[in-house]
């Protein structure tokens, strides 16, 4: 079963030229793009910074509704829902921890106390009612995290959630994340420079480069345990790729451990 | 430490009770009908409370003040949202907004005491006039500067309309709601007794007109110091516990 299709996908910005700013010109960041992902599928999408990945992930969330193109997504099915992982926490600083989570939670819900264990189960128990600006950086990704599964979602879509933040704190986060991925059966796309944080979620990397955003490879990865950052099963993978194509992540513009 | 938290409320007090001992120790030197003795004061505060009328001029002119407040708060709250929100609109009406803020609060009561006679409706309209694009200006700013981010989350959760504006835009307005409020009432109430000085029948204004043609100094400063004792306690029992309530979440920035 197909969870998110994208058919023909175009996407124009309009913005002011280098050479004469006042002046505008229309950019093709997404140009006839099309993609599908199956059910409980993760996919990643690696790539350099302005090739539209993020916009591909604005669309697809809904936020962003001027485009061109289809866009199937099995949504609010059965109660199910859309969830995102944005690059900074998003948390709304006058809420508490429980108030970030409850703002999202299903109020139709028979699990009323949903939000607090979520933040219990990860590791937030005692910062339940603190508001963010007394949290830490990782707590306030943790509270993101919280607040992104605590509707049960069926898809959920991730912007390089781990980006800035200290290699142990982020490998403890993306053990927690995928363990509440594979916990909740959800189809996860997954954006991201690092190439080993791909592999350690995905069951397909596709490699993506240029403006309009034009996909290069992809890499089927069939990982069954391992799933950590510095496994020695992540490890065989990332050189894989590299003997496979040597050229792709010099074109993609990655190397492969950033954090 | 205790000692530390309670010294601006020491120091308040003292400068409170400096003020009533310079006050008293220059009538004493002056020894003058015209210069009253803060004695006389509040003996004359007493005297309107029992057997005057300052309960019911301070009723008139506060119902006033808080009428025009209220119209103004809200007209200025909702127009100033709309200006940010639609830029076409803020193009159109800017310069009436600039108008707005620079045309004598004197000019308006006169033009309206005029066009609309010597009434309640035309005082509440010239004080709304006079204070609203002040409000407009505030939470046009307030507005412009929310944050992008937070309609992403409403986006992407399919927030209901009432869910977004309690818990994503007015928590961002507060602040400027909040200065809008203080800043407003303070100019009210000033406002609102000069109108009534030039054109109402009741009220702390017309009163201090009546005191005024007497040079009745002493019951003069009589109903503009318990007039001022009320907006202190309005400032201090209403406005800013609900400031603090609205933004306790800042204590720790």
């Amino acid at each position: 079963m197909i969870d998110i299709e994208v058919k023909n996908l175009t996407k124009t910005f309009l913005q002011p030229d280098s050479k004469n700013k006042h002046k505008y010109k229309y950019l093709n960041v997404l140009n006839n793009l099309n993609l599908e992902i199956k059910n409980n599928e993760v996919i990643s999408l690696i790539g350099p910074s302005g090739t539209g990945k993020s916009t591909l992930l604005n669309i697809l969330s809904g936020y962003d509704s001027d485009y061109q193109g289809i866009i199937n997504i099995n949504r609010n099915i059965e109660g199910k829902k859309l969830s995102f992982i944005f690059q900074s926490h998003n948390l709304l600083p006058w809420l508490t921890a429980v108030e970030n989570v409850k703002l999202i939670s299903n109020s139709e819900s028979s699990d009323t106390n949903r939000p607090q264990k979520i933040l219990e189960e990860l590791g937030l128990k005692n910062f339940i009612n603190t508001y963010p600006n007394s949290l830490s950086g990782g707590m306030k990704r943790r509270v993101s995290i919280a607040r992104a599964f605590v509707n049960d979602p069926n898809i959920l879509l991730m912007d390089e959630p781990f980006i800035s933040l200290e290699k142990p704190l982020a490998n403890q986060l993306r053990d927690q994340t995928i363990s509440l991925i594979k916990k909740n059966k959800v189809t996860v796309i997954l954006v991201t420079h690092d190439l080993r944080e791909a592999i350690m979620f995905s069951d397909r990397i596709i490699f993506c480069n240029e403006t309009p955003l034009k996909i290069l490879w992809e890499k089927k990865i069939d990982l069954q345990g391992g799933r950590q950052y510095d496994s020695s099963i992540v490890d065989k993978i990332q050189k894989e790729i590299m003997n496979e194509q040597p050229d792709i992540l010099k074109a993609v513009n990655t190397n492969g451990s950033r954090s | 430490m205790n000692n530390f938290r309670s010294l601006p409320s020491v120091l308040r007090f003292t400068s409170l009770i400096s003020i009533l001992i310079i006050w008293y120790l220059l009538s004493i030197l002056i020894d003058h009908r015209l210069f009253a003795s803060p004695f006389d004061v509040f003996s004359d505060i007493h005297y309107h409370l029992t057997q005057g009328e300052l309960i019911k001029d301070t009723l008139a002119t506060l119902s006033r003040a808080l009428i025009s407040f209220f119209i103004a708060m809200f007209l200025g709250s909702v127009i100033g949202y709309l200006l940010a929100k639609y830029k076409q609109l803020d193009y159109f009406f800017d310069s009436w907004v600039i108008v707005g803020l620079n045309i004598p609060a004197l000019v308006l009561v006169i033009i309206f005491y005029i066009w609309l006679g010597l009434t309640e409706i035309a005082l509440i309209s010239a004080v709304v006039l006079n204070k609203m694009p002040i409000v407009i200006v505030n939470i046009r700013e307030g507005a412009r500067g929310l944050e992008k981010n937070y309609f992403h989350i409403a986006k992407v959760y399919q927030l209901k309309n009432f869910m977004i504006w309690r818990k994503i835009i007015l928590p961002q307005l507060y602040p400027y709601l909040m200065t809008s409020a203080r800043t407003g009432l303070s100019l009210i109430w000033k406002i609102v007794l000069v109108f009534e000085f030039l054109g109402r029948g009741s009220g702390i204004g017309f009163q201090i007109q009546v005191f005024f043609q007497f040079f009745d100094i002493s019951s003069l400063l009589a109903y503009a110091m318990f007039f001022m004792a009320i907006i202190l306690i309005i400032e201090n029992f209403i406005m800013i516990p609900i400031e603090k309530k609205a933004t306790h979440w800042r204590k720790n920035d």
